[in-house]
């Protein structure tokens, strides 16, 4: 893991360092103010933000810092990088945790049910549905549920209403995000179920469960579903990313601080301390997604084995 | 899968939809609508002028002012960061100046006393005396003296501190410090006569010495995010992406502001941000955009519950040529290309008729213009001779022009997130190659936009430039020094201009000066190192129950404002 580290975070290094462009505050429009930069004042900017060393040098002192547990500062604001990721992780969280599990929730059902007869209509509406769904552009949707919410008593903005605490208040602030986070992710899932469950439909023991006499229900819930389930394991592994990496249009567009809006504004910004921390923490949160995937493999699957083959 | 989401190039997600919505903004127009409206009952509408009746009535204390930004600034610190929307939140609200533009007095907004009482200017014009106040106190309750002003001028001039943006004023500045035994008069004195000296002195806004003094580079000092200031609002608190909001200080030096609080509410979508206005979530609306200024607030039923605001503060828009490039070095061609462009076509369609033409670099009401001289008219025929005169003369087969060998054929730089841009210049293609001249178009993103066009590194360029205050200094953008460091990016040199330039520099008569800038006006007329294109409106909405409030090129000043019961 600890090349894989390195790796990930000098290839991410060298290119926010290799990217072309100064490191501004960003502008609310495209206009320059006069006096605002100068040349001379962006060199001096550079110097005081330590740009004008060598890569190599640069980044070795990025990761002794990080070692010791320090992320650096943001160049746009100068507060402690782990603060903004403090700030930010959770409300990113707040959204990524349910939209998975809501994913996964939705999605199982509606595979099952279109693996059951395949071709059939109910498999053929919501798989029409699914794909639907999926090719649905996300700033389009999260508009039209702004659209639609904005006469209703929901909130379209921020995560809380000023001056309350209350959990409802919360719950009603996420809802449209997630929801739109959420929707594309089912054909994925549910597909990928689909296909497996006819791979294991096919099986011999499936047969020999139908042929003692099974009903189709316990077939299908008990031998066919859970042989079925490995498969969404790995697609488990690979949505950890998302957990920690955020939305970027669905953050903009509710308001939300989050991990997106965050590293998005670090790129446009070249706020290379901020960058590069959150580049980290999506590393770190992959590799250990990867981790925990092989460890449910193991769990879930009687044939794998982490302790090598015996033979 | 879930993750789908990042795989489209961000870029793409954020501003493809104010463009979309652009367009359909054009589609959707009428003909009619460009017409000048009939001066009717509701010409303060149409026009976004505020009624008499918004200053009427007895003030009254208390509310909150809710107001939308489209932008959270980086921090809340002058000293480091140029944010415009930091100058609003703080300037003569929460921080304060020795002096002040008076904006009741448009265009020219002179200097009236705020911490300082007075100030007297010696005969050399070199040395400045304040009088400062002596009854004001910081809003942790430290008196306010002199040394405040010293102690913010020292901390612009540490190079350890990021401020290059203000330091640039006070190069000449040789010494500053309160006067022997006096604490409440500041006495600076410059190496030279320069006509802005005191008025960068003066509008500078102070810091607290007591807290400067532990602040280091102040990125790291809590009043970066957090400022003490003097002023009639003091800080309450800042929710990081949502929202930042100041309270009244009860223990102001001057008249105490009516209003309980300020919120500043952040929403970047500006659809989102029209629906929460449509909701009644802000008295305040800053930035509108054209469409949602000129229709959309109607069509919304707001007409009666907001009123439009439309105001011109310092900026234009231009097109740049670059005169290192071998097509850009004659000024017949850049007069050529200044008459190839319809810039009235261009405002009506492309910008709603909205923004206001200009061939001015001062602003635009301001007597440093020449009104006389109006735009050059589109004339592809007249635009077509110059060229020919210039020596680029139409080949056969593709008729793109040559002289030398070298085929008439340039790159346009230009800002990738620039909506109006994207609308410019596949037009300006059309448009120039009708009088055989080939332009390629080149977009990238903003940060590094901003490195190449610093470098030269381009043909041609738009860039609009902006100021806070109606009185500037042109040195910085048309002075040959500053080809090299500066902001001159055109490589406009012109001995005539840098003379006018440093004359003007020691001027400090108002008006024989903008006499000079006429003339400098006059000249980049006639040398076209821009086209200069239009002055953006600022386009906000108020509601009708907030009263007092005026816009000026200073922002609105919210000292005055009140809320009306309904």
């Amino acid at each position: 893991m600890v090349p894989t580290f390195l790796g990930i975070t000098f290839i991410a290094f060298a290119l926010a360092r290799a990217a072309p462009g100064h490191p501004l505050a960003l502008e609310g429009d495209a206009g320059l103010r006069a006096g605002g930069n100068t040349v001379a004042q962006l060199r001096e900017y550079r110097r005081l933000m330590g740009l004008d060393d060598p890569l190599l040098a640069g980044y070795a002192r990025w990761l002794g810092h990080v070692v010791r547990g320090d992320l650096g500062d943001s160049f746009r604001d100068g507060r402690p990088v782990l603060v903004l990721l403090g700030e930010a992780l959770p409300v990113t969280l707040l959204l990524s945790l349910p939209s998975i599990l809501l994913g996964y929730l939705l999605a199982i059902p509606i595979g099952v049910v279109s693996a059951i007869r395949p071709g059939g209509l109910l498999d053929r509406v919501l798989t029409a549905l699914v794909f639907v769904l999926y090719s649905l552009p996300v700033q389009w949707v999260a508009l039209m549920l702004v659209l639609a919410a904005s006469g209703s008593a929901l909130p379209i903005q921020g995560l809380r209403s000023e001056g309350t605490r209350s959990l409802g208040d919360l719950l009603a602030h996420l809802l449209l995000p997630i929801a739109c986070i959420t929707y594309g992710s089912l054909a994925v899932l549910s597909r990928h179920l689909r296909s497996s469950m006819l791979e294991t439909m096919g099986q011999d023991y499936i047969r020999t469960a139908r042929a003692k006499g099974l009903p189709e229900t316990a077939v299908v819930l008990k031998h066919a579903l859970p042989n079925s389930l490995l498969g969404m394991i790995t697609l488990l592994g690979l949505t950890f990313p998302a957990l920690a990496s955020g939305a970027v249009i669905v953050e903009r567009i509710f308001g939300l601080p989050g991990m997106g809006k965050l590293t998005f504004d670090a790129v446009l910004g070249r706020d290379l301390p901020v960058l590069m921390g959150s580049i980290t923490l999506a590393g770190l949160v992959t590799m250990v997604g990867l981790l925990v995937s092989d460890l449910l493999y193991a769990a879930a699957d009687p044939r794998i084995s982490l302790r090598g083959n015996p033979a | 899968m879930i993750a789908r989401e990042h795989l489209l190039p961000p870029r793409l997600e954020v501003f493809v939809r104010p463009c979309l919505r652009f367009a359909l903004a054009i589609l959707l127009a009428s003909p009619h609508a460009w017409a000048r409206p009939p001066a009717s009952v509701d010409s303060a509408w149409e026009e976004g002028r505020l009624p008499a009746g918004v200053y009427e009535g007895v003030p009254a204390r208390g509310g909150t002012l809710l107001v939308r930004l489209d932008q959270e600034p980086p921090s809340l610190d002058k000293l480091t960061d140029s944010a415009l929307a930091i100058d609003w939140m703080l300037e003569r609200k929460v921080l304060e100046s020795m002096a002040e533009p008076d904006a009741s007095r448009h265009p020219e907004y002179p200097l009236k006393p705020a911490l300082a009482t007075s100030w007297t200017i010696s005969p050399d014009q070199l040395t400045f005396t304040f009088h400062i106040r002596r009854d004001v106190l910081w809003h942790d309750g430290t008196p306010f003296s002199g040394k405040d002003v010293v102690a913010t001028v020292r901390k612009i001039l540490d190079p350890s501190v990021r401020a290059m943006h203000l330091r640039n004023n006070f190069v000449d500045l040789a010494d500053i410090s309160t006067a022997p035994g006096d604490d409440f008069t500041v006495v600076a004195r410059f190496s030279k006569p320069y006509f802005l000296a005191l008025r960068a002195l003066a509008t500078l806004q102070i810091y607290p010495a007591h807290l400067l003094a532990t602040a280091g580079d102040m990125l790291h000092s809590p009043i970066h995010r957090a400022p003490v200031g003097t002023g009639p609002f003091r800080f309450e608190e800042w929710k990081t992406g949502d929202r930042i909001s100041f309270v009244r200080n009860e223990r102001y030096w001057g008249r105490k502001a009516h209003l309980d609080r300020i919120v500043y509410r952040f929403v970047p979508d500006p659809a989102v941000g029209f629906q929460l206005l449509k909701q009644g979530q802000f008295d305040l609306y800053v930035q509108l955009q054209p469409q949602q200024w000129l229709r959309d607030l109607e069509a919304a039923g707001l007409k009666g519950k907001m009123r439009r605001i439309k105001f011109f503060s310092p900026n234009y828009n231009w097109i740049g040529w670059n005169e290192q490039r071998p097509w850009f070095s004659d000024p017949k061609v850049r007069q050529a290309m200044n008459h190839a462009i319809d810039t009235e076509a261009i405002r009506k369609k492309f910008l709603l008729g909205l923004d206001r033409p200009t061939t001015c670099h001062f602003y635009l009401d301001s007597s440093a213009c020449d009104h006389s001289l109006s735009p050059r008219p589109y004339d592809p025929a007249r635009a077509a001779q110059l060229l020919d005169e210039a020596g680029w003369r139409p080949q056969a087969g593709d008729g793109i022009r040559e002289k030398d060998g070298q085929p008439f054929r340039f790159t346009f730089l230009m800002n990738a997130d620039s909506v109006f841009l994207d609308k410019l210049t596949p037009y300006l293609q059309q448009e120039l190659r009708k009088v055989g001249v080939e332009m390629e178009i080149r977009k990238v993103d903003w940060a590094h936009f901003v490195q190449l066009v610093e470098e030269h590194q381009f043909d041609a360029t738009s860039l609009r430039w902006g100021n806070t205050d109606v009185v500037q200094d042109p040195y910085e953008i048309w002075h040959s020094s500053q080809t090299k460091d500066g902001s001159n990016f055109v490589f406009f040199k012109d001995p005539r201009a840098d003379e006018l330039i440093e004359q003007a520099r020691m001027t400090l008569d108002d008006a024989r000066r903008n006499e000079l800038y006429r003339k400098l006006g006059r000249l980049l007329y006639d040398e076209a190192p821009y086209t200069f294109l239009y002055s953006r409106p600022s386009l906000d909405a108020v509601s009708s129950r907030v009263r007092g409030i005026r816009p000026s090129v200073i922002w609105y000043d919210l000292r005055d404002v009140w809320l009306a019961s309904r």
